[in-house]
């Protein structure tokens, strides 16, 4: 009889060891997954990241510790910067930069909507030691890679930096959902029915492979912590624009780029244990980082307006607010909200460049961060 | 507000207050001009481009 129970005990020893804080992450993990899958947002990355929060939080978890799996991975790929630097190739790979080089001016809307990072970092400063202000602050980048490299490089203590990595990517996905109500608080609707007829220029093939060249030169003279940043990005729209890396191109917009996602997503997970997610400070940190997207959003339109102020030829606001790197979804949302508003307005070319060149922004931004603080 | 702060010292928040004021302040000012210096580099550059490599093309043409 003893040895029935005995056996029963260490069978169930799990059950006794799990705590409420672990419940509690199970549930965040299972709502992560649902918006995945039922709502479809950004499931390559909520997906992985909902499941790893369950598996890290079973007690005793053999995916995490000494040996475990998630930790090796973690070692491997995001301790060092690895991952995100290597999803950066297919993020460049991916991009076209033709839109905004028909319309280069469109960048400085891109420069505008980064104002959320800065203010959201003063902000964290009365909270916060400054590097885990400035890590916070870099959720407003709206860049997955991005943060992860600087609150990483910046040394954010565990906590803080899983909070960051959830807020970023979750925010990036809820993106449809908070630029609109800031937009629409921001614009009247005279100013969002603005018509910009889109006069596509001649854009050579020589400009499109010295652009990625001549930026990671000019971003690495100026700010050189961004090198790998802007260098990996720049990297694979080189391949793409090249003309002579069709294959190499695909590779890395498709296998690539999934197969890091997977790695990043379910890895990001370690950094989700209870005890060091489930307090005040998390809490303070998703707020934060929504904050700074609201600041991005308002940045980029009013920016916008500003220009309007001293402009013939008027620009619709609205497009400033594409400005912020999440990419394509917002270029996306601003132009389902112009043509809602007149339905003859076609605003995506401007959305796409203005989105396009927010990327960019997003990144030196990450680099001048990386710059002033290391 | 001592309450608050005692609050958030529980929670493993530590109240940094103004001591970092000037330095937050600082790095905002530095960051949105540094990014604003960077990216009007990069729109000349890229005019310039345009320019030069739509010139080469009309030459060759």
């Amino acid at each position: 009889m003893d040895f029935i129970i005995d056996f029963l005990a260490d069978l169930f020893a799990s059950f006794g060891a799990l705590t409420w804080k672990q419940v509690v992450m199970w549930i965040i993990g299972g709502v992560l997954i649902f918006l995945a899958i039922k709502k479809e947002m950004e499931p390559t990355l909520l997906l992985p990241m909902g499941f790893g929060a369950i598996l890290v939080n079973i007690p005793f978890s053999g995916a995490i510790g000494e040996h475990g799996a998630l930790t090796e991975l973690f070692e491997a790929g995001i301790s060092n910067e690895l991952f995100p630097l290597i999803l950066f190739i297919g993020i460049g790979a991916m991009i076209d930069f033709g839109p905004l080089l028909s319309n280069p001016k469109l960048m400085f809307f891109g420069a505008a909507a980064q104002f959320g990072i800065f203010f959201t970092m003063f902000i964290a400063s009365f909270f916060f030691p400054i590097l885990d202000a400035a890590s916070i602050g870099i959720i407003g980048a709206a860049d997955g890679p991005t943060a992860i490299v600087v609150s990483q490089r910046l040394g954010a203590s565990p906590g803080v930096r899983a909070a960051i990595m959830v807020a970023a990517y979750s925010y990036m996905a809820l993106v449809p959902v908070i630029q609109p109500p800031v937009i629409k608080a921001l614009t009247t609707k005279k100013e969002r029915q603005i018509r910009m007829p889109y006069e596509p220029k001649e854009v050579t093939k020589l400009t499109r492979i010295l652009f990625p060249i001549v930026i990671t030169v000019i971003a690495g003279l100026i700010a050189p912590d961004s090198v790998s940043l802007v260098g990996f990005l720049m990297f694979g729209n080189l391949i793409r624009e090249c003309g002579v890396l069709n294959s190499l191109s695909d590779t890395a917009q498709n296998v690539l780029a999934n197969l890091i996602t997977i790695f990043l997503g379910i890895t990001i997970a370690t950094q989700m244990v209870a005890d060091q997610f489930i307090n005040f400070s998390t809490l303070l940190i998703i707020g934060l980082g929504l904050f700074a997207f609201v600041f991005d959003t308002a940045a980029g339109v009013l920016f916008a307006k500003l220009i309007n102020l001293f402009s013939k030829k008027k620009i619709n606001p609205m497009i400033g607010a594409t400005g912020i790197s999440a990419f394509p979804m917002s270029a996306r949302v601003v132009h389902k909200m112009g043509l809602e508003e007149d339905p003859q307005n076609f605003l995506l070319m401007h959305t796409i460049g203005v989105n396009v060149s927010g990327q960019i922004a997003s990144v030196i931004a990450g680099g001048m961060i990386l710059n002033m603080f290391l | 507000m001592d309450k608050i702060m005692e609050f958030l010292a529980t929670q493993g928040i530590e109240w940094q207050g103004t001591s970092q004021l000037m330095e937050s302040l600082g790095a905002m000012a530095q960051g949105m001009l540094g990014i604003f210096i960077v990216i009007a580099a990069i729109v000349g550059v890229t005019v310039l481009l345009n320019t030069v490599t739509s010139k080469k093309e009309d030459k060759d043409e």
